[in-house]
């Protein structure tokens, strides 16, 4: 085989003092990138931060296998790339090895995916939302308040058995709004912003828009879940210690989705009961308040009405 | 000289493209009636350069916006319009269309063709994309979507967008992507077609075979996304039943479905062409032909196909039933088996001794690292525990920008580097091309370094302002972007100086394989005056071989001599 002169095939007209000036600027603004790193780098920058649920330790170990995975790959490319550019082996050996080498590779990419895959099905069993088939529009939630009763499932993949409450989570320009069932299963507690639940407690969300399309995400409890207008999308979490987590809604709903952020209170079962009732109380109230206001309101308009019909006469 | 080693046809055609270059009319016009595949390219190409640049323009305002934590310099309104158009023009003004513009001139050159195909539909085609990003800045002076590239429904229904700017980005959505199918079909078919003597399907170049591969994607998904944008026009424009918003009885998850399987696939057919270019860059810097040749174009095909079907990633998260989640996690993560033969062939590509660091296959070893991380990106988004936590966050966004700005960046400028020579005739500056590839590389890694790390610390995707504790990784990614775009302009300028002013290239310099670099350059207008016989992937490498045994001695350029009388359009100034 021929064995080609490397030419250099393209002269270089170089401007040396031009290129050392901006391989100067280039140099500050490497300087520049070091003084902001280590300010970065406190904030903890390349791994999630700690997991709040079991839901949330499995997405972070998850991150970690594929962040190790995916080191070790870009090294081993650096360093092949290194050893292949620096190699003198005769061209002859190296056209012959190469498809021998094609064949390894699909072998090591083969040996990859079953090992993602594997990785991919626990993680997909241990995980997410326990989704039901698909609901349209007009199916009524079912009302579960706090019950012990194991949760059916028609996939066959269940949240953990144990205590368990529904509560339904709106996506809505540009805020969340969370409703919780009295025990009766009358869905007449609500709460904008923050979503209140009890430590040890399985919640499931019953997911939904009004509007345009949301994703409920608060990252140190688990992955995302979609509210998509027209659907109710179930997932669950679960936190067993009391705790604050803040998230933010992950599909850009417009002009001020900047602002869709949402936090996670979680209380004491006995906390919660007693926050419940508060709220129960003070909407009830609020409610009761509204109708006399109406009320009276209708009646006095009705007077009005009246005297002016008269007058009119 | 060289070209008798080459069995020559009994009779050399004559000239078979009838170029309507008359020199009384102005070069625009011209370039305008021309049905010449080499001046349609450089329509395209000129025209994604251009684009870039406004790209980048809006895209560093946005990082000025987000430079500073509660920031007012831009409202929110503003902000997304100029968040949308920099994003739109990045994959569908710039990325698409630089491919598809270095498709289009090398295609027929590569495989021995005179012309292409249907040379005027990548003409209607080229125009169509241009009048489309028109379209598109045309709305910036009435009003912009100011949703996302990633637009999503009912938010871009008449209700809770009334404003016209969504109807001038559907439309604009539609000329390109009408555009780029054209061109589509006239790359299959010149493929199919207009292939040398001698050229089968084994010995077709993989660049070519890539094109092909890319046209078949774009036939298959463009005209999903065309009518998925007909449909939403429909929708808002007429309002007389939901199509996707579902209060008026239609169904988002449809838009969803629809809409993706164009978007989600689009990188990756960018990356199909991206693969193909960077073997045969590689490989010429290597003076051989692309290691494993025939494993390499399995792999492009499955490449193509798995990344297309991957498209069922945005249903992670989603109300769909979850036996699919699985069978998008197994076809997700299949992708890394065509992508281990890829990369073996490269580094197989590479080994030997006579790899020359050119420019242009610099710019390939930077892309590969950059590939590299897409992959892994990649799997990520196919396993839906971690795609679900993290697809939606800034890293997810970041990861888009890799395949779009990435690949374009790194294996599109390092293609447009690879063929400038043919396609001006001249040679770019090469301190300068470096200088702005280590800007480059610097810039891009920082932004999207900086960008990931904000995901995964919580950041949500494509936020227009935040508070606490994410402003130096959001300056970091500013900067990043600031100093990409300065190697990019300095890369454009590069070009313009350099196809005027630079020092002529001759027929051949990279001493590559293939016939593109047996015409002149740049190359007359019918391309070939003899189309010559093709025994071996590597037809020009051959002909050295032939050289050097016949002669003892080396072969250097092994280019036809120049054609006289059939001026290029270039030449064909007044």
């Amino acid at each position: 085989m021929l064995n080609l002169a490397p030419t250099k095939p393209i002269a270089a007209a170089s401007n040396a003092r031009r290129t050392a000036l901006l391989t100067g600027a280039l140099g500050a603004f490497v300087v520049v990138l070091a003084a902001i790193l280590p300010q970065a780098a406190s904030a903890g920058v390349a791994w999630p931060d700690s997991a709040g649920s079991s839901t949330a330790e499995t997405v972070n170990t998850l991150y970690f296998v594929v962040l190790g995975v995916g080191a070790v790959a870009v090294l081993a490319l650096l360093v092949s790339i290194a050893r292949a550019t620096r190699s003198a082996i005769d061209a002859d050996s190296v056209a012959a090895d190469s498809v021998e080498s094609g064949k390894k590779a699909v072998v090591a990419g083969a040996v990859l995916f079953v090992a993602f895959a594997i990785v991919g099905v626990l993680a997909f069993s241990n995980t997410s939302s326990a989704k039901p088939s698909l609901s349209g529009v007009g199916n009524d939630f079912q009302a579960s308040p706090l019950t012990d009763e194991k949760l059916s499932d028609p996939t066959g993949l269940k949240p953990p058995s144990g205590p368990s409450m529904s509560v339904r989570v709106n996506g809505q320009q540009f805020l969340w709004r969370y409703e919780y069932p009295d025990v009766e299963g009358n869905w007449n507690t609500y709460n904008y912003h923050d979503l209140v639940i009890p430590a040890g407690v399985t919640v499931l969300l019953d997911v939904t828009s009004s509007d345009v399309e949301h994703s409920w995400w608060v990252p140190q409890l688990g992955g995302s879940i979609d509210a998509t207008p027209g659907y109710i999308n179930r997932g669950w979490i679960r936190v067993d210690e009391p705790g604050t987590y803040t998230g933010h809604s992950t599909k850009v709903s417009g002009t001020n989705y900047a602002s869709m952020s949402t936090t996670v209170r979680v209380l004491s079962p006995e906390d919660f009961t007693a926050w419940l009732k508060t709220k129960q109380t003070a909407i009830t109230e609020a409610m009761d308040e509204l109708g006399a206001e109406v009320q009276s309101g209708e009646e006095a308009g009705l007077v009005e009405g009246e005297s002016a019909l008269k007058e009119g006469n | 000289m060289a070209t008798g080693a080459f069995e020559q046809p009994e009779h050399v055609s004559e000239v078979v493209v009838r170029e309507p270059i008359d020199s009384t009319r102005a070069r625009w016009v011209n370039r305008v009636r021309s049905a010449d595949h080499k001046v349609i390219g450089t329509t395209m190409i000129g025209f994604s350069l251009m684009a870039v640049v406004l790209a980048g323009f809006t895209e560093l305002m946005t990082w000025g916006q987000l430079a500073v934590q509660d920031n007012t310099f831009l409202s929110p309104e503003r902000f997304y319009s100029l968040h949308t158009l920099s994003d739109t023009t990045y994959l569908y003004l710039f990325a698409l269309p630089l491919f598809a513009g270095i498709a289009t001139y090398v295609l027929p050159l590569q495989i021995g063709a005179r012309t292409s195909a249907f040379p005027r539909f990548s003409a209607l085609g080229a125009w169509m994309i241009v009048f489309g990003g028109v379209t598109l800045y045309f709305s910036t002076f009435i009003n912009t979507w100011q949703g996302t590239v990633q637009v999503s429904s009912p938010l871009s229904t008449y209700f809770y967008s009334p404003g016209a700017g969504v109807d001038f980005w559907f439309v604009a959505a539609i000329m390109i992507a009408g555009g780029l199918l054209a061109n589509a079909i006239d790359l299959a078919v010149t493929y199919k077609t207009s292939r040398a003597e001698g050229m089968t399907s084994e010995r077709t170049p993989v660049f070519s075979h890539s094109i092909a591969v890319y046209a078949l994607g774009i036939i298959v998904t463009a005209p999903v996304l065309i009518a998925a944008c007909l449909m939403a026009l429909i929708e808002r424009q007429w309002n007389l039943f939901g199509i996707f918003d579902p209060v008026s009885g239609g169904n988002a998850l449809l838009w969803k479905t629809l809409f993706q399987w164009f978007s989600h696939s689009a990188p990756f057919l960018l990356l199909v062409l991206a693969i193909g270019a960077v073997s045969e860059i590689l490989a010429a810097a290597a003076g051989r032909s692309p290691a494993n040749s025939a494993g390499l174009k399995k792999a492009i095909r499955a490449f193509a196909v798995l990344g297309i079907l991957s498209f069922g990633q945005v249903y992670f998260g989603a109300p769909v039933a979850r036996a699919w989640e699985l069978a998008f996690m197994f076809i997700g993560l299949a992708l890394v088996v065509p992508a281990m033969v890829i990369f073996s062939s490269w580094i197989q590509t590479i080994s030997g001794g006579n790899f020359r660091a050119t420019v242009p296959a610099q710019f390939s070893l930077v892309f590969l690292v950059f590939f590299a991380f897409m992959l892994i990106d990649h799997v990520a988004f196919s396993l839906p525990a971690l795609s679900q936590w993290l697809e939606g966050s800034q890293f997810g966004y970041a990861s888009w920008l890799n395949k779009v700005w990435g690949t374009a960046a790194f294996a599109g400028f390092g293609a447009l580097l690879f063929w400038f020579p043919k396609i001006t005739g001249r040679n770019f500056d090469v301190p300068k091309a470096k200088l702005a590839l280590g800007m480059l590389t610097v810039g891009t890694a920082a932004a999207l370094l900086a960008m990931s790390s904000l995901g995964v610390d919580g950041f949500a995707r494509e936020l227009s302002t935040y508070s606490g504790g994410y402003q130096a990784r959001n300056l970091i990614a500013g900067l990043g972007t600031l100093l990409a775009a300065f190697g990019a302009i300095g890369l454009l300028i590069n070009f313009m100086q350099s196809s005027s002013k630079g020092v002529k290239a001759g027929n051949d310099p990279w001493r590559a394989g293939t016939l593109e670099w047996f015409v002149p350059s740049p190359p007359p207008v019918n391309n070939f005056d003899s189309i010559p016989t093709v025994g071996s992937e590597s037809p020009l490498n051959d002909l050295r071989d032939r050289i050097a045994s016949d002669t003892g001695e080396l072969a250097g350029s092994v280019a036809q001599s120049p054609t006289s009388g059939r001026p290029s359009l270039r030449e064909s100034k007044h």
